[in-house]
């Protein structure tokens, strides 16, 4: 069942109040499927104390059909909307992806994928991103199965990962001086334009933010480290309230976590990161 | 080894040392015992492990009717080729004087006519051609504990992925299957894991703690292109495979098994 790109900003949180944010990079119309974070029990209702009809497998893609609350609908069951990242799929991932010469931006088109110390299934693992994830790619060893060097935050040589977990990553340029809200209580954030709501999102804050405006300091090049996590994507950083990025270890948006001051789903983070423009701020509430 | 020329006695820290002919041994009430056997040697992946059903007399039926002395802690195994080792009392009371493998005799190769199944330690413990047993209140340095091997023989907890095989190449919905062991000590948790990714619990049989447990899962590969598997199992103790070096010595290894296969691309 295909479902709208509206549709699916819903299931994920987020509402759309104006055109203006309707140019996410999302398929118009897809099906739209859950990532799993990690072993994933599909429940036979929308009741953790339900029946577990199977489990499924860390990092899979399941169809998602529907969201209630705290649940999402699958094929045969429910599944915690916590244990799953949501996808808007216009083609599978395992299809065969064009190989891209460096050096470029590119985020991560697979499930997930390994970083390793050389290029080899079973080399030492350096790190692990999930679907959505950025990251500079600095080199490409070709052969049977060919390699993308993967760069870190400041640039130099990561480790190796199969150039078909990787696509390029576009983004608009940025147009709009938007202000963003953030409500640190209700852990949601609003987007305005010309004072018009354009967007609200249920987000994720790590320590408490001190209150007040900030303005938009700098975009980074794509990606930051956040913790153990590589390829944080899209990163905004507003002066002393800290860094705005899209995260995709963790689908808890609507309730604090540790880790990055502002952490979004990584589709409204590349949203932002194209559309926050000169004169962008952000005010931090309680 | 005839078995005309096979005898068997328990002596040391007994009133009564309990001698045997392979013709009593045999009139003995018997029972069918399956077990897993590895070597401490073995490493993940190798093929030193093996599954079979034994048939012979449980020790514990022989020590009934034996008076043990108070100090009697270990007891010393002696084979017809001169091989030496020595187990701990309750474990040599749990053990099997096995004539039979998978319901035919012994094969020399096995220790024709009689060896001694220990459930819980290594194959170095199960002396082949056994003859002797003297129970004792030291434990005794045998062949390999005399060159640095674990004195306990205890197994180490393992588990194998035995298929697909190292470098195959899959294309779609693929069945990864093995086994997990650990010894005396029961399986309670077999998990797999798709490069280095979280660890996903698979279901397995385990009919007894001493039989290996066997797993099977489906997996379809999420992209094409090299995938690294692992397998980890939890024991009954709850220790959970976690040591990456397949190095056996001095213990035995508890190392995670990985291997890659190759998914291929779709057809464009």
């Amino acid at each position: 069942m295909t479902i709208s790109r509206r549709q699916f900003l819903q299931f994920a949180g987020i509402a759309l109040v104006s055109p203006y944010a309707a140019q996410f990079s999302l398929p118009e119309r897809a099906v739209a499927h859950g990532r799993a974070l990690s072993a994933t029990p599909v429940f036979a209702s929308a009741n953790a104390d339900s029946q577990i009809l199977r489990h499924l497998w860390p990092d899979s893609i399941t169809p998602i059909s529907a969201r209630s609350g705290a649940w999402y609908r699958a094929d045969d069951g429910y599944i915690r909307k916590t244990d799953v990242q949501p996808l808007m799929l216009d083609a599978p991932t395992g299809a065969p992806a064009p190989v891209m010469s460096p050096p470029l931006i590119a985020e991560v088109r697979a499930p997930a994928t390994s970083i390793r110390a050389w290029a080899a299934a079973d080399a030492p693992l350096v790190t692990r991103m999930g679907h959505g994830a950025v990251a500079p790619i600095i080199d490409l060893l070709p052969g049977q199965i060919n390699w993308y060097g993967i760069a870190d935050d400041a640039g130099d040589l990561l480790g190796w990962s199969q150039t078909t977990d990787w696509q390029q990553a576009v983004h608009q340029q940025p147009q709009l001086p938007l202000t963003i809200t953030l409500n640190q209580q209700t852990q949601q954030l609003t987007v305005a334009v010309d004072e018009r709501q354009v967007l609200q999102a249920a987000v994720s804050t790590g320590s408490p933010l001190e209150t007040g405006v900030y303005a938009l300091q700098h975009r980074n090049a794509g990606t930051i480290r956040s913790d153990s996590y590589h390829g944080v994507a899209w990163p905004l950083q507003f002066g002393e309230a800290g860094t705005m990025a899209g995260v995709y270890w963790h689908n808890n948006f609507g309730a604090r976590v540790s880790g990055l001051a502002v952490q979004v789903p990584t589709y409204l983070a590349r949203w932002l990161y194209g559309a926050c423009g000169e004169g962008s701020t952000i005010v931090i509430e309680p | 080894m005839a078995t005309a020329h096979w005898s068997f006695m328990i002596s040391g820290l007994v009133d009564l040392p309990l001698p045997l002919s392979y013709k009593d041994l045999l009139a003995l009430h018997a029972v069918e015992q399956a077990c897993t056997l590895a070597c401490i040697g073995h490493t993940p992946g190798g093929t030193a492990i093996g599954h079979a059903r034994w048939y012979g007399v449980p020790i514990r039926a022989l020590m009934d009717d034996m008076s043990i002395q108070p100090g009697a802690g270990h007891a010393h195994l002696h084979a017809a080729d001169g091989y030496a080792t020595s187990v701990e009392l309750p474990q040599f009371s749990n053990a099997l004087l096995a004539y039979k493998l998978n319901d035919e005799p012994l094969p020399p190769e096995h220790g024709y006519p009689v060896r001694l199944i220990v459930p819980g330690l290594y194959g170095y413990k199960m002396p082949k051609w056994i003859q002797r047993v003297v129970l004792a209140d030291q434990p005794l340095d045998g062949l390999w504990e005399k060159r640095g091997w674990s004195p306990s023989g205890q197994v180490q907890t393992t588990s194998a992925i035995l298929g697909p095989r190292h470098r195959a190449t899959i294309s779609g919905v693929t069945t990864l299957h093995g086994y997990a062991f650990a010894g005396d000590r029961a399986i309670t948790s077999v998990e797999v894991s798709i490069d280095d990714g979280p660890w996903m619990p698979v279901p397995f049989t385990q009919n007894q703690a001493q039989e290996w447990a066997l797993w099977s899962t489906d997996w379809s590969p999420a992209t094409p292109g090299d995938h690294r598997i692992q397998v980890r199992a939890t024991d009954a103790t709850g220790w959970v495979q976690q040591d990456s070096t397949a190095n056996a010595f001095p213990n035995g290894s508890s190392a995670i098994h990985s291997i890659v296969v190759h998914m291929q691309e779709p057809q464009r």
